[in-house]
């Protein structure tokens, strides 16, 4: 029998939200299209679909006696909830090549998420292991990685597997292998802190620390000279990052890796001309709109049409953005729902950021801590990152918006990672889920 | 100390966003913005609890970097969406607007009599397509084609009310939240539309303008230049082959401007021509009033005058037997010897005076592009006595436009006051409320009354016994003058005449210039009569009808 305690209102609660915008904006959708106010029941079979699912976690954790936060779920199902219906608008109302069919595999990639997302709760005792063979893991990860210097680049960047069917984007998974690597790596070393490497006048941090610095810098100047891809190796360099200097408090560190990273994406821009490419569009957008600054200058002027209260779902020409339904979501989001939108967009993910350090905050395990001040800063730079790119703040990079971006493999690593911050929410100092 | 410090770093923050986003410019937006964090930074630091060490530290502070980082992204958008967004959007490389032009119901333009001049066919899938049913007036209406030329005319000049960007805010307002598509505002024309056709026709082919306007109001009633263009040429019809389409534009697009014809100059407001001898009308009004002659007074003509050394021939006298001649019949007969004279009287500065009241060398306010006449190019040129006598004969460097021309002609018609000349007279909602109105106004008291009513004698003479005798009309008083503006040898001169009826309560003016057409008496002339003519008898049939 089920104690009045263990139910999850709060959860609940918020998931009518979701479920509310799910059903408007997918009926909106359809009746924008349709041009009248004609309505059958099989516009809403998705709808229910995805509330069904939502449902279907929430019980799930309910019945098994969870008792870890009720807030991620609600924001997660919600974002989810905005990416679909836009996918939606994309496809039904889209008039790009490549728009049509996103909806409904954007829908199943969803559906299998929400069950990566249970299945990461109910297993997640086993993250023990991840820890144990973490090299194992780590080599893993960097083979993944490797092995993408094998693939042709696609716009310039090589990002992706193509595995004929569908293609597979190994850095999603990647980011959340690095998180573990180093949580339970730097986990270990935590006392090593205090101690200090002396050659001559330099204090040079605890060699412990000091090589997984340097391979870490190496990694991500290799992304960007083989892979081509900026905003991985910044988001990849930012996990690391932030969590040595979580464990360390050494701003010194930050500033020192912050500055090598600097100078070697300077370097990059010295030696390739995409990279240059990029950041002379960043800067200098309007000198060339039909071709190097295409992206960026009709971003802005999605930005701009869009305004304080945005064109209404259905009404704007997000479509006259290459990339719309992947690193341009935002700025369909901000055109179609206004400034209004765009910045109540920005809050579920600041919320969901505030919810990933409170739970990391409040983990009973060394491990655990890391492991969530890794995923929640993954969320909350990767958002970062596509925004600022999508609204000229920093250059333009191809990664995508967590919960939103059309694309199945960001979407499953991101179901992990809600996973991960669900379990660690709820576990106690053994790792063991519920009985807290 | 440490509040201190936050209000401080708070201030200085405000101080560089705000020098930020007054500087416009995005770069350096982006500089105070990022600066800007820097103060932010520091207060979010300075609000980790103090009790808050070791690594529970480190995470608050690893949030706040990335709080500082939303709060950036949240600033960038209040200024891309809000502040800038208008002018952002307007981007001639943005294709939403484009796609809006083509929604939009643009407003129609109407005759004064209620005749559709440019319309609009509203296809089921919301696509609008302009319809242009009257030919004679497709360069005023000017063309519209969004999507690669733009617009001309009065398509032009109003094309904010046409689009309903300005009109009724509310209506537009309400058009935007619903998603309905933006509805324009109809403009109302001065224009008789018949009196418009039949000067189109008795131009024809012939190069040149018409100008006719209600000397009391400043209402135009027709405007014609040719050679004119048709705006429907530059509709794309959706019934027909895209590509198709786009060539026969572009063909027609060629056509009208190809650059011998200058189909796309509107010759009656932006044609400068040398005015010849219809300027007499201005030199002739500065003498009266000015009191240096009066009607009656004699002038010797011996069918040549020389001004230092310069010799003006004067091949217009009717008796070359006869060498004194009057003021009046100078006028009546446009003799170039006694204008000599008279100009020489009038003086370079009355000249000039007079002719900027006539607004030579002055902008004509009007609802079309203006061009403005010139006096002369060289500056100093009317201190020369030749010059000047020349000048007082409609030679020497005067360029005048048709508008301007009829306007001296109105201006002695309505009492030596010019009036304001307009043509659009209404501005209407899709509802029907009026949002604009043009009533008649003065543009400048010019001569007296007094010199009016004599020049309005003189005028008369000329048609009924003098140059202007293809001009007459039986029962009706015309007072007009002949022009004939010389180019050279090889080119025949261009023949003018402006003329305005009833002498005693004037109806209309007057303007036609008929390019390299020959004598204005006997080509410009005829043209005025039946033009005037035609629109006396209908005014006088309508009054009968009417209350």
């Amino acid at each position: 029998m089920l104690r009045t305690g263990r139910l999850r209102l709060v959860e609940l609660e918020l998931l009518i939200i979701p479920s509310l915008l799910i059903l408007a904006g997918l009926t909106l959708v359809v009746l924008v299209d349709r041009g009248n106010l004609l309505f059958y029941w099989e516009d809403v079979y998705t709808a229910g679909a995805f509330i069904a699912a939502l449902l279907f976690v929430h019980l799930f954790l309910t019945l098994s006696g969870f008792r870890g936060d009720q807030l991620i779920f609600p924001i997660v199902a919600l974002l989810t909830g905005i990416g679909l219906v836009l996918m939606q608008r994309l496809d039904v109302l889209g008039r790009r090549p490549e728009l049509p069919g996103i909806a409904i595999r954007q829908t199943i990639w969803v559906f299998i998420g929400v069950a990566v997302l249970t299945a990461t709760v109910a297993l997640f005792r086993r993250l023990e292991s991840a820890r144990r063979y973490r090299y194992t893991l780590a080599a893993f990860g960097v083979l993944l990685m490797l092995g993408l210097v094998t693939q042709s680049p696609i716009q310039g960047a090589r990002l992706w597997y193509n595995l004929g069917v569908a293609s597979f984007q190994p850095g999603e998974i990647f980011k959340v292998i690095l998180v573990l690597f180093f949580a339970s790596y730097l986990d270990e070393r935590r006392d090593l802190l205090a101690s200090e490497y002396r050659v001559g006048p330099l204090k040079l941090p605890p060699l412990p620390y000091l090589a997984p610095m340097l391979t870490m810098w190496g990694i991500s100047m290799l992304v960007i000279v083989f892979l081509r891809d900026l905003g991985s190796a910044l988001l990849f360099f930012g996990i690391f990052l932030a969590m040595l200097y979580a464990v360390t408090g050494r701003a010194l560190y930050v500033w020192t890796l912050g500055g090598m990273f600097l100078a070697g994406s300077y370097l990059a821009y010295q030696i390739f001309p995409h990279v240059q490419t990029r950041f002379d569009t960043w800067l200098y957008p309007f000198e060339d709109p039909e071709d190097r600054g295409f992206q960026i200058t009709q971003s802005l002027f999605a930005l701009g049409s869009g305004g304080l209260y945005g064109s209404g779902l259905g009404y704007g020409s997000p479509d006259a953005l290459p990339a719309v339904h992947t690193d341009f979501v935002f700025s369909a989001i901000a055109e179609e729902l206004g400034l209004i939108g765009s910045l109540a967009v920005l809050g579920l993910y600041l919320v969901l950021v505030y919810r990933g350090f409170f739970i990391s905050l409040n983990a009973r395990n060394g491990f655990h801590q890391l492991v969530g001040i890794g995923l929640t800063t993954i969320l909350g730079l990767q958002s970062f990152i596509i925004i600022a790119g999508d609204v000229k703040l920093i250059p333009l990079t191809g990664i995508t918006l967590p919960f939103v971006s059309y694309g199945g493999s960001s979407l499953l690593a991101n179901f992990v990672i809600a996973g991960l911050l669900l379990g660690i929410s709820a576990a106690d100092s053994r790792g063991r889920v519920g009985r807290r | 100390m440490r509040g201190f410090l936050r209000l401080f770093a708070f201030l200085s923050a405000i101080a560089l966003l705000v020098y930020g986003l007054l500087t416009g410019s995005d770069n350096i937006w982006m500089l105070t913005l990022y600066a800007a964090m820097l103060p932010i930074g520091y207060i979010l630091f300075s609000m980790v609890p103090r009790r808050t060490v070791g690594w529970r530290r480190n995470t608050w502070k690893i949030s706040a970097v990335l709080v500082v980082g939303f709060i950036a992204l949240s600033l960038q958008l209040l200024r891309q969406q809000f502040i800038v967004a208008n002018e952002v959007a307007a981007h001639p490389r943005n294709g939403r607007n484009l796609t809006t032009e083509l929604r939009t119901q643009r407003g129609r333009i109407f005759a004064r009599d209620g005749t559709e001049i440019a319309g609009r066919v509203i296809s089921p899938n919301g696509r609008v397509r302009r319809t242009y049913p009257e030919a004679s007036t497709g360069f005023l209406v000017g063309y519209y084609n969004p999507d690669r030329f733009g617009r001309s005319g009065l398509e032009e000049a109003y094309n904010e009310y046409l689009t309903g960007e300005r009109g009724d805010p509310v209506e537009r307002t309400r058009a935007t939240v619903l998603h309905r598509p933006p509805r324009g505002n109809d403009l109302i024309l001065t224009l008789d539309i018949e009196l418009q056709r039949q000067a189109d026709e008795l131009l024809g082919d012939r190069r040149g303008a018409i100008v006719a306007l209600d000397p009391k109001t400043g209402e135009v009633l027709a405007m014609v230049s040719k050679p004119a263009f048709n705006p429907a040429e530059l509709v794309r019809d959706p019934s027909r082959p895209f590509a198709e389409e786009q060539e026969r534009i572009t063909e027609a697009w060629e056509r009208i401007n190809n650059v011998r014809d200058a189909r796309l100059v509107n010759r009656a407001t932006q044609g400068l021509y040398p005015p010849g001898s219809t300027f007499k009308t201005v030199s002739a009004a500065a003498a009266l009033d000015q009191g240096v002659a009066t009607p009656g007074k004699r002038y010797i003509d011996t069918g040549m005058y020389s001004v230092g050394g310069f010799i003006i021939n004067d091949p217009n006298r009717p008796d070359e037997d006869r060498t004194r001649w009057t003021f009046t019949e100078g006028y009546q007969w446009s003799l170039n010897a006694v204008f000599a004279q008279i100009g020489l009287e009038v003086k370079s500065a009355g000249m000039r005076e007079y002719a900027r009241r006539f607004y030579y060398e002055r902008d004509i306010p009007f609802d079309l592009p203006v061009t403005v006449s010139q006096v002369s190019r060289t500056p100093g040129f009317l201190s020369d006595p030749a010059a000047l006598a020349s000048t007082a004969i409609g030679q020497g460097q005067l360029l005048s436009t048709p508008l301007n021309v009829a306007l001296v002609t109105a201006t002695i018609a309505n009492d030596g006051v010019m009036p304001r000349p307009y043509l659009v007279s209404q501005i209407k909602t899709p509802g029907g409320r009026v949002v604009y109105t043009q009533s008649p106004e003065p543009l400048q008291n010019v001569v007296s009354p007094e010199v009016a009513e004599q020049m309005t004698q003189i005028m008369v003479t000329t048609v009924e016994k003098g140059t202007g005798r293809r001009a007459r009309i039986p029962g009706i008083d015309v007072a007009g003058k002949t022009g004939t503006a010389q180019l050279g040898r090889e080119d025949a001169p261009h023949a003018l005449f402006s003329a305005f009826a009833p002498a005693k309560d004037p109806k209309i003016a007057v303007a036609v210039i008929v390019e390299n057409g020959g004598e204005g008496a006997d080509v410009a002339a005829p043209i005025a009569r039946d033009l005037i003519e035609a629109y006396l008898e209908r005014a006088e049939s309508k009054g009968e009808d009417g209350p």
